[in-house]
Order: C-alpha cells, then sequence, then structure tokens
C-alpha cells in the first residue's frame, strides 16, 4: 500500500495534475473568501465552507479520473495485478494519495481561517465541525470518482461520470425540499450528501453523519475492489 | 513446476482458451506458438494473474493461484506483449518500485546494479522512460520481469520491435537466463524458438495442437523424407526419369540450380526407405556427375503452417 502510495504521489507532482488541482481549489476558495469573508467583514465560515464542498464536486474528478483509467490503457495495471499485492493494497494507496493531495490544498485554507481569528472572532466549533465535515466528505467523494475511474479505461469518461454522479447527488439534495411522500422523503435524506454536510457547518458534531459519510466510502471502496477483480 | 490443468477463458459465449492443460518442468525453455488470435496472451495473463480463468487450475511448486496469490507471483516475472512502463518515471525509479511491490529481500541498490548490467541498460538508468528508445522500453521490461530473480520467467514476444542488433543480444541474454531459469516464450519469430526453446506448445483457436520437442514434432509430421539433389545441367528429363525408377522415391521435381550451369532435384521419398545411396549408384553408373546431395529438414515454419491449417480445417 505505502508503495502504492508512494507512486501516486510522484505521479501528481511529477506532472501537472497535483498542481492544476491545488491551484485551481486555491483561486476558487481563496477568491471565495476574499469576498465573502475580507470584503463583506464577516467571520461567518459556514458559507465559505459550503461553497468548497460545492467546489470539491467539481475538483476531485480531476484527481480521480486517471487512478485506474490510465493504468488499464497503459496496460501498467499488468505489473500492479502480476506482482504479489493485494488489490485492496493497490485501492487504498491510490485512494490515501488523492486524500493527501486534497489535505494539503485544504491544509492552505487554515491560513484563512486563522486570518478571520486574527481580524475577528472565530467560532472555533464551526470552524473544527466545518473541517471534520469537509475531510469526510470529500473522502466519500473520492471514494465514488476511484470507483468510476476502475470501471473505465477513458480518464475523461471517468470524469464526466464521477461529475454526473455528483450533481446527481446534489440534485438529489435540492429535490428533498420538494417531496411530500414520507417513503420518498427517506430514501432521498438517506441519498442527499451535501445536506448532511449542514450538521457540520451549523457546528453540530452527529456521529451518524459521521459514520455515513464513513460507510459511503467503505461501500465505493468495496466496489473498486470488487470492479477491479471482476475484471481480472 | 508449473502446472496448468483445464484452463477455459470464455468471453461471452467465445472460448479465448479452450480446456488446456501442459506442465513445464523446473530449468526447461518453452516455446508458445500460435497464429494471432489463437490465445496465447490471454493463457499467458492467465497463468500471471493478470486475468482469472472462467474455469481450471493453475498452479507453481503446488502453490495455486487462487489459494496463495501472493506466494504464487513471487515466482513469476512477466514481460507483457507491451511493456508495462510508468513513463513519467526514471528507469531507475521504474526499478526501485517494481522491487517495492515485488517485496524482494535484497537491498534493493544491488538488484537494479545487476539487473541493469545484465540488460545493458547502463547508459539510460537516470533517463525518463518516456524518453527511450522502442529497444531500450523492451529492455526496460525485460528488466523488471527479471527484479527478484524468479525462478519462472512469462515473456510474450520479447523481441518485437527490436533491430537485428538487439534481437541477438536479448537472445544471448535468454539463453544466458535459461541456465537459472525456467522460460515460457512466446514468440512469431519461429527461429527465435528453434534456438532458445527445448519444447514447443502449439495453440490455435484456444486449444492445444501440439505439444513436443522439435525433433519429434518434425518426426510426427514427417510423412516422408525429402532430398536435394545437384547436377550439372543436361538439358533433357534423365535425370529425372532415372531418379523415378527407383524403389521408394515418390515425386522428383526439377528446377534450374541456384548455381549457374546447374540442374537441382527436390526428391521425395518414403519414410522408412533410404534412397540416397542407390541415387548415387545410379547416377554414377549413368556417368552423371553429382554436386551436392542433401537431406531437407522441415522447419518449425512447415510445422506450424501445417499443423495451424490441418487444425483449422478439422474444425470447419
Amino acid at each position: 500500500m505505502k508503495t502504492i502510495f508512494k507512486k501516486e504521489m510522484n505521479h501528481y507532482f511529477k506532472n501537472m495534475a497535483g498542481y492544476i488541482f491545488l491551484a485551481i481549489f486555491l483561486v476558487i476558495t481563496g477568491y471565495y473568501f476574499t469576498v465573502n469573508n475580507l470584503l463583506a467583514q464577516s467571520n461567518d465560515v459556514k458559507e465559505y465552507f459550503n461553497t468548497m464542498i460545492f467546489t470539491l464536486m467539481f475538483l476531485i474528478p480531476i484527481l480521480t479520473m486517471r487512478l485506474f483509467a490510465e493504468e488499464r490503457k497503459s496496460k501498467t495495471d499488468q505489473v500492479l495485478f502480476t506482482s504479489p499485492i493485494k488489490i485492496l493494497d493497490i485501492v487504498l494507496g491510490k485512494y490515501i494519495a488523492v486524500c493527501v493531495v486534497f489535505l494539503m490544498g485544504l491544509a492552505v485554507t487554515f491560513a484563512y481561517v486563522i486570518t478571520i481569528g486574527v481580524l475577528g472572532e472565530l467560532e472555533l466549533f464551526t470552524v473544527i465541525g466545518c473541517y471534520v465535515g469537509i475531510i469526510f466528505a470529500a473522502g466519500s467523494f473520492i471514494a465514488m470518482g476511484l470507483f468510476v475511474s476502475s470501471i473505465t479505461e477513458n480518464q475523461i469518461v471517468a470524469a464526466i461520470l464521477t461529475y454526473a454522479i455528483l450533481l446527481g447527488f446534489y440534485v438529489i439534495n435540492l429535490l428533498a425540499d420538494y417531496v411530500n411522500n414520507p417513503l420518498m422523503v427517506v430514501i432521498l435524506d438517506w441519498l442527499a450528501i451535501f445536506r448532511r454536510f449542514s450538521d457540520f457547518s451549523m457546528g453540530i458534531f452527529n456521529p451518524s453523519t459521521l459514520l455515513y459519510y464513513i460507510s459511503l466510502s467503505g461501500l465505493f471502496l468495496f466496489l473498486t475492489v470488487c470492479s477491479v477483480t471482476r475484471k481480472r | 513446476m508449473l502446472k496448468v490443468e483445464h484452463i477455459t477463458k470464455k468471453y461471452g459465449n467465445k472460448k479465448a482458451v479452450d480446456d488446456i492443460s501442459f506442465t513445464l518442468e523446473k530449468g526447461s525453455a518453452v516455446g508458445f506458438l500460435g497464429p494471432n488470435g489463437a490465445g496465447k496472451s490471454t493463457t499467458m495473463n492467465i497463468i500471471t494473474g493478470y486475468i482469472a480463468a472462467t474455469e481450471g487450475k493453475v498452479s507453481i511448486d503446488d502453490i495455486s493461484i487462487d489459494d496463495d496469490p501472493i506466494s504464487y507471483k513471487k515466482k513469476i516475472g512477466y514481460l507483457p506483449e507491451i511493456p508495462p512502463l510508468y513513463l513519467d518515471m526514471t528507469l531507475e525509479d521504474y526499478l526501485r518500485f517494481i522491487c517495492a511491490i515485488k517485496k524482494i529481500d535484497r537491498n534493493y541498490r544491488e538488484e537494479i546494479d545487476g539487473i541493469i548490467e545484465m540488460v545493458r541498460l547502463e547508459k539510460v538508468r537516470g533517463r525518463l522512460l518516456k524518453n527511450l528508445s522502442k529497444g531500450y522500453r523492451q529492455r526496460a521490461g525485460f528488466a523488471q520481469a527479471l527484479v527478484g530473480r524468479p525462478p519462472l520467467l512469462i515473456l510474450d514476444e520479447p523481441t518485437i520491435g527490436l533491430d537485428p542488433s538487439q534481437i541477438v543480444e536479448i537472445r544471448s541474454l535468454l539463453n544466458e537466463l535459461k541456465e537459472d531459469h525456467t522460460i515460457f516464450l512466446s514468440s512469431h519469430i519461429l527461429s527465435e524458438v528453434t534456438e532458445i526453446c527445448d519444447r514447443v506448445i502449439l495453440l490455435n483457436e484456444g486449444k492445444i495442437i501440439a505439444n513436443d520437442t522439435q525433433e519429434a514434432l518434425t518426426k510426427k509430421q514427417g510423412d516422408g523424407n525429402t532430398i536435394r539433389l545437384c547436377t550439372a545441367w543436361r538439358g533433357d528429363e534423365m535425370v529425372k526419369s532415372l531418379i523415378l525408377d527407383i524403389p521408394g522415391v515418390q515425386s522428383c521435381n526439377m528446377t534450374k540450380g541456384v548455381e549457374q550451369g546447374m540442374m537441382d532435384y527436390i526428391i521425395e521419398s518414403t519414410e522408412d526407405q533410404e534412397v540416397r545411396n542407390v541415387i548415387c549408384s545410379v547416377l554414377i553408373a549413368n556417368s552423371i556427375s553429382i554436386y551436392e546431395l542433401s537431406t531437407v529438414k522441415k522447419s518449425l515454419e512447415d510445422i506450424f503452417i501445417r499443423l495451424t491449417n490441418s487444425s483449422g480445417e478439422g474444425t470447419k
């Protein structure tokens, strides 16, 4: 797993993918911080993190699209799957590498939060909640992207499909407000990934929401292992 | 060492590999031949664990790929048809990565130095793989297969895309490796298989149609002897008629000789009858000078074409 993790990290920063992700992520989040917090003289971080999670919906597919699709297309997966290494280790190595690249970008946003703390009053628990929430929500987005990358050998298809799935979840989030059928409400509520993040952004540390994101990540990692194994 | 038992691989309803079984003995070098689409690469991919068989079992030294894939895969070095290279890595980084995923016990640096020297890649060890020529990339693929010095090497067309001098180098390397490794080699260059391998497995339409030494296959396929005779140019068919009168001669084809002023005869005789001495006696008795008399050996190409054609006809 460590070997795969190191290989992926090297790939992200020897090529442009890692830098592109970090640059776009920091430009967008920096822009929102400047407009919503600095220029508006607001210490409200909730809106900042709400826009961040929306941004991740577009950016995470850039990181995940190549993970398995490129390996399959260039046939380098032959090295991985004929080596004495477990498929689970390959999947986890890739997953953790993407999570670390995301965390690198997220770490820079501490500077924005510290700036709010220095210039005004910081709602500490809301900030902690938002960071915990965004980490686990992004973890589930990454797991979805990893799974999609494992079912196609075309990186562009993988990116578009991941984006479509995340957009689908976002639309479900909006639909939930207009549905009256109790059964549908339960189903849509279960699928409302984005809505669950609002618990954290309100400073509510809800373990069930955390478990929800962990389960979702686990489910998609499991599906990735199944998909890779089945393709063999 | 390697035991392949009743392997079948289906893609939908089509059988790419159809119930094949064979074994490789330790230290042997076996050629795997067959026309395009015969199922060679599929079989190799199943043996290496890249794809799973629909049915059947593969094991090395009694370790089954299904029961203990990690121990099984440690015993294999695989060079696929397209070398699986991470083009954004340098050769040295790539081999270090391979050492790590193969979890080798030796010091990585020693291992890499040894392999780079063996495959003669010293000049390019620090270069990015994407900047290497096709020949060097092929050798880099070869190098990754050798990492960990696995006892079984599975090589899918190892000399494809190489120039003649590189082919000679790789062949001599394969001959060196034969001493310490079991080699399972697929190639379209039949002379390569003849030079390196002790035994040949011939696959056609997913089925094994021959599995033997080249000599035994030649013997099995030979339903007669072929003799080449070269005499001085005569301008008539006297030699031909004399030869056709010899008991055991089945046919005699006359062609203009390779050398100027000479005449070549390709003579087919029955397998159990030695006719060369009779031909000599008859021609000398008729004052015809013999410049050359030799047996034409059946090549692997002949056997390959004959077996694949007859097997194809049989299935139609």
